[in-house]
């Protein structure tokens, strides 16, 4: 793979520095997010988490992999969608 | 309270999982965030394999109109365009937070279902990240939903059923196929799925990997390798480059819920034998529990559906005990295939020659199905029961020749159109009968010519006749008339 392949691509965090990240000692997706926001962006770690735990399967062979912590939202949701709600009631079905 | 059982997620898994619950009496409600019902059925325009139970034979996006139908039947309320975004989980209760026309809901669900299917691998190779990239599920909804060919070339990375199919789906849209690229010695999905982009010329290139794909602004083409020999990379023009490496279960929701984790080759959530997960109240069921196929969906469908209701008294405990039984009988069915177990060639050539000899005295079937996979239309679709499969819907198909009386009905029948007709009564020629789902459709009188199994021209055909009805669903029957010393060589038929 090439160093600056993009392996996160909603934060454009490149193969390069999520390989310093497990050099510096990260091993697990949660440790390398916090280091080099991988899997901070728009679809929260769904298409990068595979490809950073292949990368620290193939740094550590035998590595026990952590799954991800996702965290709500789990899709982005506008502040306005939020605001809407609370001034209507809460609960109704969809009309 | 609203709901008794909530299921998030209406393809095969959700929407079985809702008519077990709401025919049981619970208050059911089914949240997707598509317009319509049915998952990733809607785009699949082939036939699927598998047995009558789980409607076999139809095609993916008509068993996704009788599901919902069942579903809303029973009772079952849709929300459609929800997404959900946070599901918190509470002593008596679940809590459910989405988003419909940009506002924010929440609502209450005693029992919840996830069955939110599964993602589509990455395969982060130089220039993955270049326009002409997609996934393979992608470029099925571009052309089956928004019948849209992005490119005109086209290079399938992985041979799993799905790269088979989709490819298969291309050259029929009028795109071009440079080549399939499969790391793995062989295809890995069913040889009959291979088999049919095989005879329309499509290579597939096994032992080989994309080590590149280049292009400035766009996909140009891919450098591929051979794994088994050095120095031996070449490139291939293309402009698009269709990534079909795998499926994980998109379980996410379950996590955020606080369900625990295992990794078997991929995350997937802990659930027992009625498909509960690790909090009591919380199931999940398909793809999302374990990525498999439409069947198999069903069926966990069904279990996590009479499981939640009986948990909520709606349905008695013996009956659900019953129905889960019955339904892990059928999983242990469906999952027990063996891939590379199908008849030897030599078996297969035995077959054939042993067909051609009875043809003499009228048509007979021929079937060219070899693995043992999970799927029997043909031996229900067969009115004079001729042929048969043992031991059970895993085995291979068997045709008795002298029951067998040409009426054809199974070459329409058998989703891998897999099964050809062959008429010897002539002494010179042969007439042979296929299935046809293409275009152009050939006209009785034209001359065609017919092709061996990687597509290659290999003698003139007369086309005598084409035949379409209700019950063919679309399929074609060509019959075409041909040397006989061809009748066992020719697959398909080209222009």
């Amino acid at each position: 793979m090439a160093d600056d392949n993009i392996i996160c691509r909603c934060e454009e965090v490149t193969e390069t520095e999520i390989l310093q990240a497990i050099k510096d000692g990260a091993v697990a997706f949660d440790e390398i997010k916090r280091l080099t926001r991988a899997g901070m962006g728009h679809c929260q770690g769904s298409t990068c988490s595979i490809l950073v735990d292949n990368l620290l399967r193939s740094a550590n062979p035998g590595i026990t992999l952590h799954k991800h912590t996702p965290r709500p939202p789990l899709q982005p949701v506008k502040l306005e969608a939020f605001v809407k709600s609370a001034s209507g009631s809460q609960g109704e079905a969809n009309e | 309270m609203e709901y008794d059982v909530l299921i998030i997620g209406a393809g095969p898994a959700g929407l079985t999982a809702a008519f077990e619950a709401s025919s049981a009496g619970a208050r059911t409600g089914l949240l997707d965030e598509n317009e319509h019902p049915g998952g990733q059925l809607p785009k699949q325009i082939h036939k699927f394999f598998g047995s009558k139970r789980h409607m076999a034979g139809m095609r993916g996006y008509e068993i996704a109109g009788k599901l919902a139908s069942k579903a809303f039947e029973a009772g079952v309320s849709f929300l459609p365009k929800s997404r959900v975004f946070n599901i918190t989980n509470h002593s008596s209760y679940k809590e459910v937070a989405y988003i419909y026309n940009n506002k924010v809901k929440v609502i209450r669900t005693k029992q919840l279902i996830i069955a939110t299917g599964a993602r589509e691998n990455p395969l982060a190779v130089p220039g993955w990240t270049l326009p002409g990239v997609v996934t393979i599920g992608a470029l099925q909804t571009m052309m089956n939903i928004y019948q849209v060919l992005p490119g005109n070339r086209f290079i399938i990375v992985g041979s799993g059923n799905a790269g088979l199919v989709v490819a298969h789906q291309i050259l029929l849209a009028g795109g071009q196929i440079a080549a399939v690229v499969e790391a793995q010695n062989q295809p890995g999905g069913f040889a009959v799925h291979a088999a049919k982009i095989a005879r329309l010329g499509a290579p597939v290139l096994t032992n080989h990997i994309v080590t590149s794909i280049k292009g400035s602004q766009k996909v140009q083409g891919v450098t591929i390798a051979h794994l088994n020999s050095q120095n031996n990379t070449f490139t291939m023009d293309a402009d698009i480059v269709a990534l079909a490496v795998g499926f994980h279960p998109a379980y996410e929701l379950a996590q955020i819920a606080g369900v625990k984790s295992i990794f078997n080759n991929h995350f997937m959530p802990c659930h027992n034998q009625n498909m509960e997960t690790s909090i009591e109240g919380i199931y999940c069921a398909g793809d999302s529990a374990c990525v498999e196929e439409a069947s198999i969906a069903m069926e966990e469908g069904r279990i996590a559906g009479a499981a939640s209701a009986a948990k909520l008294g709606c349905l008695n405990k013996t009956e659900a005990h019953v129905k889960i039984a019955q339904a892990h009988q059928y999983l242990n069915k469906l999952r027990g295939y063996n891939k590379l177990n199908g008849a030897a060639s030599s078996e297969q050539a035995a077959i054939e020659s042993k067909t051609l000899t009875a043809a003499v005295a009228g048509s007979k079937a021929l079937i060219r199905c070899s693995e043992k996979i999970p799927c029997n239309p043909c031996v229900s679709s067969c009115p004079a029961k001729a042929i048969s499969m043992k031991p059970d819907i895993t085995g291979l198909p068997q045709v008795d020749l002298a029951k067998c009386n040409g009426c054809k009905t199974c070459i329409a029948a058998c989703p891998g159109q897999a099964i050809i007709a062959i008429d010897a009564r002539d002494a010179n020629s042969c007439k042979i009968t296929i299935p046809y789902e293409r275009y152009p459709v050939p006209k009785p009188g034209e001359t065609w010519y017919g092709t061996d199994i990687h597509g290659n021209k290999i003698c003139k055909v007369q086309i005598l006749k084409t035949a379409s009805r209700m019950s063919f669903d679309k399929t074609i029957l060509v019959t075409f008339n041909t040397a006989r010393e061809f009748a066992l060589k020719i697959y398909d038929i080209t222009t």
